[in-house]
């Protein structure tokens, strides 16, 4: 007796179970349409569908879910798979023509996931009116037993009106519209239409595009501006071409026209790329290519032709120029200038000391065909060839030095010396200002004619 | 009591066949107001057409039936039929499927019902529904339900066999389960 009450019990259970493809307070039907109000759930191909009011027509028997169109009113909110969400106050879905449109008096959201590889980028897209292409999922043959069974996911979504979209941690765009693409459960877009507009919570970090877009988690922008707080203690303005930000290595990459300004650190030009990595919260390195300018508040200038690196954790800066045929053209050579003094070489290297949580450089290395030569240089006073170059700030102490066979070559027209050496090393006393020029090994303060020929080529008003 | 089933069973007959079913001003004064007079039947089929697009079939059946009358003020008079057990069977479009005649029919099942001769509406509690497509334009009264159909529940339904509101079904608890469930 027991025994039969409990099955009894199990079949009530079953057949109110929650296997059920709709359920609502209240049903009304005509023959043609079904009108549900109160608690709808609907357990559709596309996913579990809630709302407060449903009205489903177009009648398909044959298939599991006996209707191709619903208009859903009221706190609507579908449960899509891989746990995305759509919420908004009124739905039409039209599955023949694959179509929906959903609309809201506040804003219509949706949750999804961005990914790459293995990773999970959470975000959240919200607009006015979101306008959904649907796509069949491959399913199984009809069976005679079984309905065809439909599946359904979102292909494209064109968000409009008011449209905003939150992505990783505390990026903010804001956009005309914003069309979202879905390739596959793990591989989709999101793509702006009209002029755009990012934020970053955390640092109030803000840039202006005429599009963005972003792929497979990584955020392209074209056209930006902005300013940003989160990669120095002040604010740094840019501009470029193109921005693209990859947030799970934190690799901001600027091509094209670029131009920084940070009112401590000066100003810096690039016609090519600039690639800048964060770590912590702060600036971890960078590397610039092409045709790189940088100007700092104190007149210091460095150009660069080729590539310009900088190391927060190895406290190191690299330029190199690029090298055509085993050699760095004459034009393609870095170029530094501070104060009266001026210079031209291959490489340079910057080694940083850090003071206070401020890196100032403690060491600075050149080499190769250096020119160096006194400014303004239509009135050259001091000039000369070498092949390596170290200063050391601190001592302000610079010294030269050859690769044999080559000399360092040093004419000082103020002074009316000429000097030749192996080295010769160049020395500030920091109270008198007063230079000291001291040659090192076989000195010679008469130049050759070779040496005087090769000066000429490189600094022809100078003689 | 065999006299009273034999005046009551003829005042049905005559109900019965009256053209219409809206309440209706009787001339019968010897049904007292505020009592109901009731009449015990068994293995009752009704077969009601209706006129749409289509001549529409329904077939009601039930293992017993009580039918009630309740004389009204102003000489009216309120009929219905509890039924028992009962099944009904309404076709609710005939078509054309590649030149073969189909029929989509809907099945009720309930413990209870209660048919409204004023309204032509007829109430169940708990009531088993099920949706379904069949080959020809006969309403069959006696088949084997297919696992493909659509079926549902309902706490309450209602549904009505007025040609006005076209068949009009409208549900309380409404649940539409899964094709492959089995439960009519």
């Amino acid at each position: 007796m027991i025994l039969l009450g409990v099955l009894l019990l199990l079949a009530t259970l079953s057949s109110y179970g929650e296997e059920s493809l709709l359920s609502s307070n209240q049903a009304a039907y005509d023959g043609t349409q079904l009108t549900l109000k109160g608690e709808v759930l609907l357990d559709h191909g596309l996913g579990k569908i809630y709302a407060e009011e449903a009205i489903l027509k177009k009648q398909e028997l044959g298939m599991e879910f006996p209707f191709s169109q619903i208009d859903l009113r009221k706190s609507v909110l579908f449960q899509l798979c891989k746990g995305e969400e759509l919420s908004c106050d009124h739905a039409i879905l039209d599955f023949n023509a694959l179509q929906g449109l959903l609309t809201s008096s506040q804003l219509v959201t949706y949750t999804g996931t961005l990914h790459r590889g293995k990773e999970k980028l959470p975000f959240k897209l919200q607009g006015q009116t979101i306008e959904l292409l649907l796509k069949k999922e491959p399913s199984p043959k009809e069976s005679v037993t079984k309905p065809l069974k439909e599946h359904f996911n979102i292909q494209e979504m064109k968000v409009k009106e008011h449209v905003q979209l939150s992505f990783g941690e505390g990026y903010l765009f804001s956009s005309d519209a914003i069309s979202y693409e879905k390739y596959s459960n793990t591989s989709s877009s999101l793509r702006s239409s009209g002029k755009a507009l990012t934020t970053f919570n955390c640092t109030g970090d803000q840039i202006e595009a005429e599009y963005f877009q972003i792929v497979e988690g990584v955020v392209s922008m074209k056209k930006p501006r902005g300013n940003l707080f989160s990669l120095s203690r002040e604010m740094l303005f840019f501009q470029a071409e193109e921005l693209i930000w990859e947030n799970f290595n934190e690799l901001l990459t600027l091509k094209g026209k670029i131009f920084i300004e940070e009112p401590f650190l000066g100003t810096f030009t690039s016609d090519n790329e600039v690639s800048v990595s964060r770590k912590e919260g702060g600036l971890a390195a960078f590397k610039s290519l092409g045709n790189t300018t940088f100007h700092d508040p104190h007149h210091r200038l460095l150009q660069s032709h080729g590539t310009w690196t900088f190391d927060k954790f190895l406290k190191s800066s690299v330029i190199e120029s690029p090298i055509i045929e085993q050699k760095v053209p004459k034009e393609l050579q870095l170029y530094y200038e501070e104060g009266n003094f001026g210079m031209y070489a291959n490489q340079a290297q910057v080694d940083y000391a850090e003071e206070k949580g401020v890196l100032k450089p403690i060491s600075i290395a050149v080499k190769g065909g250096i020119q160096f030569f006194s400014l303004p240089k239509e009135e050259l006073s001091r000039f000369g060839l070498a092949d390596h170059l170290r200063y050391h700030p601190t001592t302000q102490t610079m010294i030269l030095l050859a690769d044999p066979p080559n000399k360092v070559l040093l004419i000082d027209q103020r002074e009316k010396v000429s000097l030749s050496a192996q080295e010769i090393h160049i020395t500030r006393d920091s109270v008198t200002e007063r230079e000291m020029i001291k040659g090192i090994g076989n000195v010679r303060f008469l130049l050759t004619a070779e040496e005087q020929l090769k000066l000429k080529h490189y600094f022809p008003h100078g003689f | 009591m065999s006299l009273c089933t034999g005046i009551v069973g003829c005042i049905l007959l005559y109900l019965l066949t009256y053209p219409s079913g809206q309440e209706r001003n009787t001339s019968t004064p010897f049904l007292r107001e505020g009592h109901t007079y009731t009449q015990y039947r068994t293995r009752v089929q009704k077969d009601l057409w209706l006129q749409q697009d289509s001549r529409l079939h329904c077939h009601i059946e039930s293992e017993s039936s009580t039918l009630a009358l309740s004389p009204l003020q102003h000489k009216r008079l309120d009929v219905s039929e509890k039924l028992h057990s009962l099944q009904c069977w309404m076709q609710e479009k005939l078509y054309f499927k590649q030149l073969s005649p189909m029929q989509q029919v809907r099945v009720f099942k309930a413990d209870e019902g209660t048919y409204q001769y004023s309204n032509q509406t007829l109430k169940t509690s708990h009531a088993l529904f099920s949706l379904l497509e069949l080959p020809g334009n006969q309403l069959p009264t006696s088949l084997q339900l297919p696992n493909n159909c659509f079926k549902g529940s309902a706490k309450k339904l209602s549904f009505s066999f007025s040609e006005k509101r076209h068949q009009k079904i409208e549900a309380e608890e409404f649940k539409l389960l899964s094709p492959t469930q089995d439960n009519l």
